[in-house]
């Protein structure tokens, strides 16, 4: 515990590199693209359009009452920003391995600011669903306050994620290869495209164990149905990404010394 | 406090398992579970019980081969890597001069990679606020701030990176390599920089190729090979040792299935004595004597002549100082011999060479080359200063 008090103050002690970093991938992300600014929303609205079109008009899923272009959107803002970060994360130690040679500075840095880089563009698609709400004539209630919470889990969960795929990347190179794939997977065993109430009764204790599923459930709740999350769930998810962050960073910080040997 | 030691290495030593130098795949590593034949540890030692101290204010220079240990002795000191065994000690805060360009986004203008560079080499932003117009008048790169530094030329970086630098604070200066890029002109503002780091008292560990600069930076040097320190004093013996052992290396390296066979190589005086030291306006010969392999027509060879820094001081090919182009068939032994008479200052230098001729009636071309053949050292004080010995006289009329 008292070990990672001091990680944390050296993070802070180095809070200029992290925002330089942040900034430098947030600034270079827009610079070069004619689209700019437009990209941070285009993928998740081109997704909402297109899973709008074959998952309300050609096949008939259910959105819990919800209109589809919300039901969907309302998921796919948190699990872009899940996705994106956990790519980015991914080649970020490899990606700066001429500074990671050469100087000092916490190496959580790396994958921290490719997380806020990405926070970023979740912030920017989270004005157009704002819009989206007030166009639909959905009307928030305090329960939007619950918003906090999760959210604060799920950077928990990235973090965890991103600091795992990010030291495994520096000894194996496939994981930047896999990460794709298994990101691709992860969405469809999670309630993106569909609501949980399709998900058998008996199957729910194991479809719940993955985290992501009660985040963008909640995402959901607390946004578009207006309602709390489920609270059994909050207090599990809250321990496992607890478990899982500490057990991610002790990781991390175990090996760190020795990405610059192995690069 | 001046007798302090800012750096102490006691027996420092840092091993590689060879399996281990890179990355993996998945792949290799779940087949070498299954292979129960693990191989006997294959380690290489990149160092190999190092220990030396530095005192506040020295400046000390780290010179060998590449692959001596050099850098894995920055990697340890910036703390980038862990050693395997022995102590390290450090007082005082570290700061690094690292390739200038490492730190550099190319799609950014120059004055966003002012603030990213300087954040990554330690700099607070409001410090940097401060000094903006003085990084940038030093730079002297204004007209350029607002374009992407994709668009500068190599020198360009370089300047912009080294004017971040120049305002770092630091107790101790880790300086590896930077004076690779850049001209002349910038090297030489480089080491004035330097200087004034000395000044003000901070101890310097500069690691470099570059035997001039050492020699200009440095109050004492070490000599590293194969992991360990060889030798350690003053730059000049040194740097001496190392051009000593690298030149009878360099004789025992044979020309394998080349098209010529160079069977020696000698720098002698004018009494046929091999030598190593001359003195300034000394006469000396180059010799290269060489076996064809195969017919080889109108065959030229050019000698260069390089001072420390690698500057190249003298280039000469024979057809200019020949009335004809000599043919040679196979197995023909040649002598070659170039009197060269030495208007240098104190100083090594090393000797190169080019061979050009036509093989078997194709056109013209390089056929055989030796960058560092031989070395010498122009020994003596005198007063002046430079390279070349002009052999100077002055009268003043008043």
């Amino acid at each position: 515990m008292v070990k990672i008090l001091k990680n944390i103050k050296e993070i802070v002690h180095h809070k200029e590199v992290l925002w330089n970093f942040t900034l430098r991938e947030v600034k270079v992300k827009y610079k070069q693209s004619i689209l700019g600014i437009l990209w941070a929303i285009l993928e998740p609205l081109s997704m909402m359009v297109i899973f709008t079109i074959i998952f309300s008009r050609f096949i008939k899923v259910p959105s819990d009452g919800m209109s589809y272009p919300i039901f969907s959107f309302a998921a796919l803002l948190p699990w872009v920003f899940f996705s994106n970060s956990i790519t980015s994360s991914a080649s970020s130690i490899v990606s700066n391995m001429n500074l990671l040679n050469k100087i000092y500075f916490p190496r959580e840095i790396f994958p921290i600011s490719s997380i806020l880089a990405a926070f970023v563009d979740f912030c920017i698609a989270g004005c157009i669903f704002m819009a989206m709400l007030i166009f639909y004539k959905i009307h928030l209630t305090l329960n939007i306050l619950y918003l906090i919470p999760i959210l604060l889990l799920e950077i928990g969960f990235i973090l965890a994620i991103s600091l795992f795929v990010a030291a495994a990347n520096v000894y194996y190179r496939d994981v930047r290869y896999v990460i794709p794939l298994v990101t691709q997977l992860w969405m469809y065993a999670s309630p993106v495209i569909y609501p949980i109430s399709v998900v058998p009764q008996h199957l729910r204790p194991f479809y719940m164990l993955n985290p992501m599923a009660f985040i963008i459930d909640s995402y959901r709740k607390v946004l578009v149905l207006g309602v709390a999350p489920d609270w059994s769930y909050l207090g599990f998810v809250s321990i496992v990404t607890i478990i899982l962050l500490w057990f991610a960073y002790a990781f991390f910080k175990k090996i760190e010394m020795s990405f610059a040997d192995v690069i | 406090m001046e007798n302090e030691s800012v750096i102490q290495l006691t027996d420092l030593s840092k091993k590689y398992r060879l399996g281990q130098m890179g990355y993996r795949t998945l792949r290799e590593d779940i087949i070498g579970c299954f292979k129960q034949v693990r191989k006997k540890e294959d380690y290489f030692w990149a160092l190999k019980g190092v220990s030396f101290d530095l005192k506040r204010g020295e400046s000390l220079g780290v010179i060998g081969d590449n692959g001596a240990g050099k850098s894995t002795i920055l990697k340890i000191l910036a703390g980038v890597t862990k050693q395997s065994s022995g102590t390290v000690e450090k007082i005082g805060k570290i700061g690094a001069l690292i390739e200038l360009t490492a730190g550099f986004h190319p799609e950014l203008t120059g004055r966003e990679n002012i603030y990213l560079y300087g954040a990554i080499i330690g700099l607070k932003r409001t410090y940097i606020n401060k000094r903006f117009d003085e990084i940038v008048e030093f730079s002297g790169l204004s007209q350029f701030l607002d374009t992407p530094i994709k668009k500068y030329s190599s020198g360009m970086y370089a300047r912009l990176g080294f004017s971040v630098t120049a305002h770092l604070d630091p107790d101790i200066l880790l300086i590896d390599e930077v004076l690779s890029v850049g001209d002349y002109q910038f090297q030489n503002k480089c080491i004035n920089k330097m200087h004034e780091f000395k000044e003000r008292g901070v101890s310097i560990v500069f690691v470099s190729h570059n035997m001039d600069a050492v020699r200009r930076v440095c109050s004492r040097t070490i000599l590293l090979n194969k992991g360990a320190i060889v030798c350690d004093g003053s730059p000049d013996s040194v740097i001496d040792e190392y051009y000593k052992i690298n030149s009878s290396n360099m004789k025992a390296q044979k020309n394998a299935v080349k098209v010529i066979e160079i069977m020696d190589i000698r720098l002698v005086k004018e009494n046929n004595e091999q030598a190593f030291d001359f003195r300034p306006g000394d006469k000396a010969l180059f010799k290269i004597k060489l076996r064809a392999k195969r017919n080889i027509e109108n065959i030229s060879f050019s000698v260069f002549i390089r001072a420390a820094s690698g500057m190249v001081i003298f280039d000469v090919n024979s057809s200019r100082l020949l009335d004809a182009m000599h043919s040679i068939t196979k197995d023909n032994v040649v002598e070659v011999c170039f009197e060269l008479k030495l208007n240098l200052l104190k100083g090594l230098y090393k000797i190169g060479f080019n061979i050009f001729g036509s093989i078997d009636g194709q056109p013209s071309g390089f056929i055989e080359y030796m960058n560092d053949a031989s070395s010498f050292l122009v020994k003596e004080n005198v007063s002046e200063q430079g390279i070349a010995n002009l052999e100077p006289r002055v009268s003043v009329n008043i």
